[in-house]
Formats: structure tokens, sequence, C-alpha cells
């Protein structure tokens, strides 16, 4: 067998009968009936076995680098415990493509196949798969698309002697801080930051390492390392191609640590050298788009033994001292290094990437959340591991020890506010200090008013979890608030439903109103009974509003639900409309989702309160006076009073009851069945729903003004509801218009 | 976009399908060539065209009417002239493209049935008006219309020219190709004897995908037929008509379609031949042979000819391009259809090797006991 290679000189050509390995003989089989594989030869190192394969690729016209036969040996171990090695047999095979193995020579090129991994490949390789697999890389790399968009640009796989993280703009600090998080096998895990980053890493050592940054001037498309440097020397060999004078930078910076009497350079001469390497790169000579390649190397020797090995320092009468050497006289090739597999810092874009955020507007959405409860906690962090949006995140509640039992925080961040414990989570995770920021107010009074409403105005999109009906109801009303697109998400008492109310950006259907047809489908829809029953154990309520969350509630169910919640946050831009919807789970985690039907909400100004109504509740009316023509009707108006914001809103009707009499120019409403009625919606809906006033008709030809009976009648109903502090409502119904009566007591 | 073009395994015959993104499908020429011998490992037409086909084929061309272009045809389409043609589950023909020989022959002169059975089929749909384009110069008609009674003002619209695109065809933006006509030609179809050889159809198609790929389709042009269609495309300065990244060459690779001689080792083409092959194809181009293996000798009289082969296989080296067999693809001894993806990259023959297609594709064979 003639090799080129010097690696593969030690294998000598055996029958392809004698192979012995498994693997390596399933890799012949398959060839044998693959159309597009032609068995070279076969040989053996007396360990290891090698195939070598003529393969004929599939390629289009246009296409580079791969042509339409190559040649491939693939090298089998007999433990079959790691990628059979896969090397093309072609000396002047391209060394700038991506997916190559780096190894400890230049040739020949080592493909990397897979990702993942050998355990997980292996439940499935066959050597018809390999094969395939090997045809499949040549043929994407020929036409430029092994490497996906979504994949980071770093190269794939280099040598893992360790693990550095960084961020980008670490690396343009002057002090690098180089921090040993974990040394597994003698192979250090080390986070490279800024001094003022954002992560807090007390217990760890930082004072191993001295991290220097080297950035490349000269834009290569070749590839500048191309085998794993073994020592300085090979690392600078290499480096000087993109314009790094490793050996000078090296020589001036021991240079300057061996002057005496610098106390600072005693710790310094200590610590190892951290090589922090970027080396611009273009994808093709075309291409404006220049991107860095990162690579990290770290020494096994400190400074002050380097200093040594090169010949530069000398020990004299237990002194350090320098001597007078040239930079290209240092010997360099006996400290040896290792290559780190460089990491980059979870950062909102790559955030976004691996959560794959399709649609992202160019710019951030900014987002103002009131409430950093349980839901609000856990949804909010589910967006920050996503990169989305910018965040003000108001509460002004501490952690308590029973939060944890459901709140995204941890016990040491107990005592502190909510909101300053997410946002710090948050920033953390997008290594950004800037991705949310803390505002501890209450939403309906904030105490610094002026920046509170600053932050407001700079946001697109309001967010409740606050759990809080006052709280929706004044942004509702309040339209510093309701100029935004805002959504508000609660659970119900029992923590077995999700409910998102979207108001839209026109107001078609304001946020209270929203919650009024949400009411209403609760207390139409059969399967929604007992949906705002309010928990009672021991007699005890332990919740004690519809949308309380500190009660009883499962972590499961906060999970599940606040993984919806985010979800759907991501949907307000693209889909800005008006949106209601409940999702309920049952015992067995089925998720069913209700859409509450919502129809467009109508109002008017009448006797100081502002009535509201919606088109359901207009053809409720209009269709029962038709149906009962010419005989008058009636009923009652089911709705809620809010007397501070001093709305009404009318949502639903008890039809005119069994004992009602009706007459073609007289209606009298009856009783029947009423009182069970109305005790059953104040049950259904926690008492949010309650009787509002009354309705009648008038017949065809009849004016909508009030008839001397009306009078009569409204001025008894409002006596009545005086009592309770309220105005006598009642609505004269027409053919296509009703009239309303409103009268405040006195 | 990405278009296709399928070949098929079926010997020295032809067959090739072309399906475009859109959903449009054009198939040039039809030939069931196998046999009930099981050791044939020609493919079985009609059920390959039936994984691809629609009820009704929205262009099927018949290049010429010879027995290894049109064989068993009627026993697979719908055919209008006559009712023992239109029983169940034949495919229906929305246009038939042919040239004017196919109609033009007498039938004294035509011994395959086949071919009076297209030439029954051609007749009815010019008399109806529809479903047929003919290819050949206007005056060739006029004796043939004179005798059928036919006001040559009805039937003008049906007849394409060489030397023009097809109207319907004309404008590769409309469907996803465009055709153009380089034969047959006034000449081919003079009075006195025809030769289906020289009066073959044959057709350049260019594509839309960002390639603007062209394929030509060369049916069993002969070295004259070549000869005269590269000297009109030059006088007429249609150069551009005879650039291709496919080619489908002509008369499974006969040597009689690049020049007399076949030559010892590599048949050398007629200037005219050479400069289209060599100066029209393009990076990576690619030439299709419908036909039978590679023959290692000369023993046989019948094409392919090594010669011709070695010839083509230097025009794919030279363009970095590939020639391939149709019964050598993938593997000669288990020959499948071929398909050519038409993508923006361009050409590539598709080298895919799917293990689980027999499920899909082949009924499994018997299973359970049965008493006879």
């Amino acid at each position: 067998m003639q090799n080129e290679f010097e690696i593969l000189r030690n294998y000598s050509e055996i029958p392809s009968s004698s192979l012995k390995i498994e693997r390596a003989i399933a890799v012949l089989k398959a060839i044998m009936s693959y159309p597009f594989a032609e068995l070279i030869s076969c040989g053996t190192n007396g360990n290891e076995e090698i195939i070598k394969i003529r393969f004929e690729v599939q390629i289009p016209q246009t296409s580079s680098h791969v042509q339409r036969y190559e040649e491939m040996g693939i090298i089998f171990s007999p433990e079959d415990n790691a990628y059979p090695e896969v090397l093309s047999l072609r000396s002047d095979f391209p060394e700038d493509v991506p997916h190559l193995n780096l190894r400890d020579y230049d040739l020949p090129k080592s493909l990397c196949l897979y990702e993942i991994p050998f355990d997980e490949v292996k439940l499935t390789l066959s050597g018809h798969k390999l094969i395939d697999d090997i045809r499949n890389w040549l043929r994407l790399t020929a036409i430029g698309s092994l490497h996906q968009p979504d994949q980071p640009l770093e190269p794939l796989l280099v040598s893992d002697d360790g693990v550095v993280f960084f961020t980008k703009d670490a690396l343009t600090t002057a002090n690098i801080e180089a921090i040993v998080l974990n040394e597994i096998n003698g192979r250090p895990f080390i986070l490279c930051q800024s001094p003022s980053a954002v992560h807090e890493f007390h217990p760890y050592k930082t004072d191993q390492y001295h991290a220097i940054y080297l950035q490349g001037t000269a834009v290569l498309q070749h590839g500048v390392i191309s085998r794993t440097p073994k020592n300085i020397g090979e690392l600078a060999a290499f480096l000087r191609k993109a314009g790094i004078e490793l050996r000078l930078t090296l020589f001036n910076v021991l240079k300057m640590l061996g002057e005496r009497d610098v106390p600072a350079n005693n710790s310094l001469l200590d610590k190892k050298i951290l090589f922090f390497v970027g080396l611009p790169k273009s994808r093709n000579a075309s291409d404006n788009d220049v991107f860095f390649d990162y690579y990290c190397f770290f020494s096994r020797l400190t400074f002050r033994e380097i200093g040594i090995t090169s010949g530069l320092y000398e020990f004299a009468h237990g002194k350090l001292g320098t001597l007078l050497i040239q930079p290209e006289n240092i010997k360099l090739d006996s400290p040896e290094i290792g290559m780190m597999r460089p990491q980059q810092m979870l950062s909102s874009e790559l955030a976004r990437l691996y959560n794959r955020v399709a649609e992202y507007p160019e710019k951030e959405p900014m987002f103002f959340c009131i409430g950093a409860g349980a839901l609000g906690s856990h949804a909010f962090l589910n967006l920050a591991r996503s990169g989305y949006g910018l965040w003000r995140i108001i509460d002004n509640d501490v952690l308590l020890p029973h939060n944890l039992a459901r709140h995204a925080a941890d016990l040491h961040e107990i005592g502190r506010f909510k909101a300053d414990v997410v946002c710090a989570k948050a920033n953390r995770l997008n290594s950004n200090a800037e991705f949310s920021i803390p505002i501890i107010e209450n939403a309906i009074h904030p105490k610094q008013a002026e920046p509170f409403y600053n932050e407001l105005k700079k946001s697109d999109i309001v967010i409740d979890f606050s759990a809080s009906v006052a709280v929706e109801r004044h942004i509702a009303n309040d339209s510093r608030f309701s100029s935004k697109l805002i959504t508000s998400f609660f659970l119900n008492p029992r923590g077995d439903a999700l409910v998102m109310l979207k108001q839209d950006k026109e107001l078609v259907h304001p946020l209270d109103y929203l919650e009024m047809q949400y009411y209403r489908f609760v207390i139409n829809e059969n399967n929604l009974a007992g949906h705002l029953d309010i928990e009672m154990i021991n007699g005890l309520r332990i919740s004690n509003s519809c949308r309380d969350i500190s009660g009883r509630i499962p972590q499961d169910a906060i999970s599940v639900f606040a993984g919806i919640a985010s979800a759907n946050i991501k949907r307000i831009l693209t889909n800005p409309e008006a949106e209601a919807s409940i999702w309920i789970m049952n015992e067995t985690s089925d998720i069913t989702k209700y859409s509450i039907p919502i129809s467009k909400t109508h109002n008017a100004r009448v006797a100081g309160w502002e009535v509201l109504w919606d088109d359901h509740l207009r053809e409720k009316l209009f269709s029962k006076r038709k149906n009962e023509l010419p005989n008058e009707t009636g009923g009652i108006l089911l709705g809620a009073f809010d007397i501070h914001n001093r709305k009404i809103y009318i949502v639903e009707s008890i039809l005119s009851p069994d004992d009602s009499e009706e007459y073609p120019y007289a209606y009298i409403r009856g009783i029947k069945g009423v009182r069970e009625k109305l005790d059953s919606i104040d049950r259904e809906t926690a008492g949010m729903i309650q009787y509002i006033g009354e309705w009648h008709s008038h017949p065809e030809g009849a004016t909508l003004g009030p008839s001397d009976d009306d009078e009569l009648l409204q001025k008894w109903l409002t006596e009545q509801m005086a009592k309770s502090g309220l105005p006598g409502l009642m609505i004269i119904v027409g053919n296509a218009e009703f009239n309303i009566l409103l009268t405040n007591a006195d | 976009m990405v278009h296709k073009i399928k070949f098929y395994p079926l010997g020295n015959a032809d067959s090739s399908l072309i399906l475009l993104e859109g959903g449009k499908q054009i198939l040039i020429d039809y030939a069931n060539m196998k046999s009930d011998d099981k050791d044939d490992k020609r493919i079985d037409l009609p059920r390959e065209l039936d994984k691809d086909l629609n009820d009704t084929v929205d262009v099927v061309v018949f290049s010429h009417a010879d027995r290894d272009h049109i064989n068993r045809f009627s026993e697979y389409f719908f055919l209008e002239h006559d009712k023992q043609y239109q029983t169940e589950n034949r495919k229906k023909i929305a246009d038939l493209w042919v040239p004017a020989a196919a109609l033009l022959k007498t039938d004294k002169d035509i011994d395959n049935p086949e071919a009076k059975v297209l030439k029954a089929e051609i007749k009815y749909r010019l008399k109806t008006g529809k479903g047929v384009k003919v290819f050949s110069g206007p005056k060739v008609f006029d004796n043939w219309l004179k005798k059928e009674g036919i006001n040559k003002k009805d039937v003008e619209h049906l007849v394409v020219d060489a030397g023009t695109l097809v109207s319907g065809w004309s404008n590769k933006d409309t469907h996803g190709v465009e055709f153009f006509v380089h034969s047959p030609f006034e000449k081919h179809c003079e009075d006195g004897v025809i030769d289906n050889n020289e009066a073959n159809l044959i057709l350049q198609a260019t594509f839309n995908n960002a390639k603007e790929s062209k394929v030509i389709f060369g049916a069993d042009g002969i070295k004259s037929v070549w000869n005269d269609i590269v000297d009109l495309t030059k006088k007429y300065k249609n150069e551009n008509r005879l650039e291709w990244d496919v080619f489908h060459v002509s008369h499974h690779s006969s040597y009689l379609s690049l020049n007399d001689e076949k030559g010892d080792a590599k048949t050398v083409p007629t200037e005219q031949i050479k400069w289209m092959f060599e100066s029209k194809g393009n990076k990576g181009g690619l030439l299709i042979s419908a036909s039978k293996e590679k023959p290692i000798n000369d023993d046989d009289d019948q094409p392919p000819h090594r010669q011709a082969v070695n010839y083509y296989e230097s025009v794919a080296k030279l363009l970095g391009g590939e020639f391939k067999i149709t019964m050598e693809f993938p593997s000669k001894t288990k020959p499948e259809t071929m398909v050519i993806i038409l993508g923006n990259n361009g050409a590539e023959v598709e080298k895919k090797v799917t293990s689980t297609s027999f499920v899909s594709s082949n009924k499994t064979p018997r299973a359970g006991r049965y008493a006879k």
C-alpha cells in the first residue's frame, strides 16, 4: 500500500477478508452493495484497521472544494469507543472548509462528521449510514451548505485540553479577569470576563492565569491554525501569518516582569498565561463580512518558568535577573501549551437563536411588566432565556421564605425585592446589565411618579402579571397605560387555569371589558363550572380573590402556565389583535384552550357614568324583543359597577322569567328562578358579576322614551339600588336601538 | 427553482420525464421495452411513470415514430381517435407533440403498428383543431391538407417551425421552462422518402432556475442533421440555443450521430458537432446516454458504440462534468431511474441511496400458504 501521509505509513495492506474489527467489516459489507462507493484497499497497523474507499459524490455544476470522486480512508479502532477517523487521501484537500477536525498533523485532513457524542450516534450508525454521512458531508461542503447559518462561527472541534467561556467585549478590555471555575482531569474550565461584568463568581480563584488578548490584523480566508500547536514556539509561528508577533509581545512582557523591585510583578510572575487569539476571517474573498475565529491556549508554565526556560531570566544568588538577549533568540519550543475550546457566553442574540425566535423586530421591544410573583417570575425568566425584549419589572414586594415554593428565586435572595432578584437573574443569563431594570414601585401609586411614567412612556408593551383586578382596571383606565398594547395574565383561584386578556392598540376591545366577556364566558360554558370557585379548606379561605395565586397551587401548574404565557408574549407584536383565552389543565395534565368570543364594545356617558356593552348583549336583547312581538318583554341586566372609575359594565341578561307578564303595551318582570340564577352567577364569577338593572322592550311604532309606567318603575328601581349606594339602571329596547335610563339616588 | 428530469433504463430506448417545480409534466418519448424475462434489467416503464404522472399529462412528445421511442404507447395512453384506447386508468394527453413525418408517412411505408395508431391519433387531433402540435415547415402540409379536405387556416396554429420557440412554452417564467425547436426543418419532409432519423423532433429546453439550465434532447439525430442544425443556428445567430448543461446524446451513443467514421479508439466528430459539444457545453455539463452498457469490443453493430462513448467521456472530462449511461446507473447489475436535478447550483445527477424506497415502490412478494 502506498502512503504519502506519514500517519498512514504504519498500515500494511491486507485482504478485505482479513478485517477483524466489527465496524470495519460492517462498512466493507455496505460498500459492496453501495453504488456510489468503491473499495480501494484495506489495511492494518496491527491494532487499528483502515479501509480506503473511492466515493462518487453528488455535486451540481456550481460547487467548490470537493471533486466528483474523492478518495477517503476510514480508520477503525478495536475498542470502538470513538468515531472512526475519516481522512481525505487527497493531499490538496482544502483546509478552509468548515467541519474539519484539528489534529496534531497537517495532513491528511480529518472530517468532522458529527457534533454529538459517539455513544449517541452509535445507536444507529450502520456501515451504510457512515458511508451515507461521509458522502453527505462531501456534498454539502461542495455546495457550501454544511455550515448551517444558525451554527456559531467558531471552529467546531478543536483540541480539548480545557474550556474557556468568554464574552467578546471582555476580550477588548484592558484587564481580562480569568476565573478558574472548575478543573476536571487536569482540564481547566475558565471564565474570561471584564472586571465590570455582571457576573459574580466570588468563591472562585482568580490568581492562576493572566489573560492576554491577541488580535490578528490580516483578514484571511484560509485558516491560520491547521493543526494543534504544542508549544509557544509553534503557536508563535502560526500567529505570524495573521500578523501577530507573539514572540515579541511575550518577550516584552517577560522583560517588564523581570524588572526588580516592582512588587506587583511578583504575583504576576507566578501566574500561567492564557493566550486569547482573535483571527479575522471572511467566508470568501468577495465577502465583506468579517468575523472572528477565537482560539485560546494556556501555558502549563508560569511567567517565571517560561522566562527561565526561554533563556531570558537567570537565577543568581537567589534572585531573578534578566539577561541581555534579543527577542528572536529566546527559546520558546519547550513551554508546552494546551488548546482550549472557546465557548461564547450566552448573549440575547444567541439566546434567541437557541430558542428559535423566528420573528424578532429590528427595534428591540420594550416591555413594562407589572408583577414579579410566581407566574411573572417564571414567565419573565423564560423570556430572558430566549433573549427576548428589554424589560422593566415593576414590583415592590419583598421575597419571603414561603414564596420559594413557587417563585423563581433562591433561598439566598429572601428579604430582597422580587423585582431586583428576577432582573439580576435575567441580566446574568444575557450577560447584559441592560436587559432588565427593576422598578420598586406600586403600579397604581408610584412614589416616584416621574421616572416611573418616563419608563412607561419608553415601553411598547405592558404586561400585567399582578394578579390584581385593581391593577388591571387601573391600567385599563389610565391612558398612559391603555395607549399601549396591554396583556393581562392571571391564574384562577385553584390554579388549574391560565387566563390571558389581550387588548388591541386601537382599543376596540378595552381590557376591562375583555374581563367582563371572560366572566360571561365562564357563566355560559358548562365545562368551566367551578372555574372561579374560591377554595375553602376546613372552612378557611386560603385565597381571597378571584385571581389570587398565593393559595395552594402546585409549582407544576405555575411552570406549565408560565410557559404558555411567555410563548404568547412572543406573539403579541406579530399578532396585535385583541384576544381572550383560557387554558385549563386537568388532573391528567391534558390542556384545553378556550378562545373566548369577543365582540365589539360600545360605550355611552350617562348621568356621570360610562356605560359599556357589546354587540353580543345588544343582539341578545334585540332578538328577544323580536321573538315576543307584538308583546313587550324584558329581563334582568347583569354586569358590574366600578364605582372608583365610574363605569357600568353590562354583559349579560336573565331573559324574561317564566312568571313574567307580557302584553302589547306592558311588561311585568317575574321572579321565578331569578334568585337561584343570581346566586349561581355570583358563585360562578366569584361575585364579579351581579344584578345591575332592568330592561324591557317597546313594541313597533313606539318611541324609546319612558312611558309614565316606565318612569314609575325607574323611580322604584333607583330607590332599591340606592340602598346599596348604586344608581338605578334601566334600558328600553327598540327595533335597532336602545335607550339607557340611569338615575343616581338623591 | 428546482426542476427534475428523469431518465429511465430501457436499454436502447428512450423516455425522459420533465417534472417542473410548478407541477407541469412533460414526457418525451415512451418506450415500454420490459420483457417477461426475469433477467431483463430494463425498468417497468408504466409502473415507474405511474409514480409521478398526473391523470392528464401536460405534454407528451414523440420525437419520432420508431419503435424504441413509442413502443406500446397505445396501451398506456388514452387516445381520442378510437374507443378501444379509452379504457379506464389510461393517462390523458393534454398536448401531443410530434414531427410531421409521423403523420405524412403513408401506411404502406410504416411497418410498426404502433406508428399507425400514432398517425391516426395525430390526424384525429388535427381535424378537431386542438391538443396537438406538429413540428415542421408550413409548406410540407399543403398536399396532405388538401387531400384530407382540411382548411389550412384551421390548423396553422398547430404547426411549429424549426428555429422558433414553441407557442405556450415560449417564456420560461410561465411554467418554468421554454422550448426551442431545432429539428425537423422543411428539407427533412420534402416529398419522397422520409427517414425518421432525419425528421426527428430535437428540442432545447431552458429552465428558469438561477442558472437557467439548458438541456438538449437529441433524440436520434444523425450527423447530417446535427451539421445542418449547427449551420442554421449559427446562420440565424441563435448560438445560445445550442448551449447546454445537460445533453441527452443522440441515438443511444451511436457513432453515426457524430460522424460517418467510427474511428479506432474514439469517434472524431464533425467540426460542427465538435463545436457544439466542446464550445457550447457549460462547466460541469452532464451527458446522458439512453442506452445499453458501454461495450468492451466492436462485436455488436448496434449502439452504443465504444468509440462514441469514449468521445462523450472526453467531453465530460473536458467540462469537469459527467457522462452517464442509463443502463449503468447507479450500477450495471441493478439500473434504476436516473434523476437529474436542475437547481440553482446547476444540474446534478441525484446519487441518493434510499434503502427503504422498496416499501413504497414494490409490492411485497406473496406471503402465506395457499393450496393448489
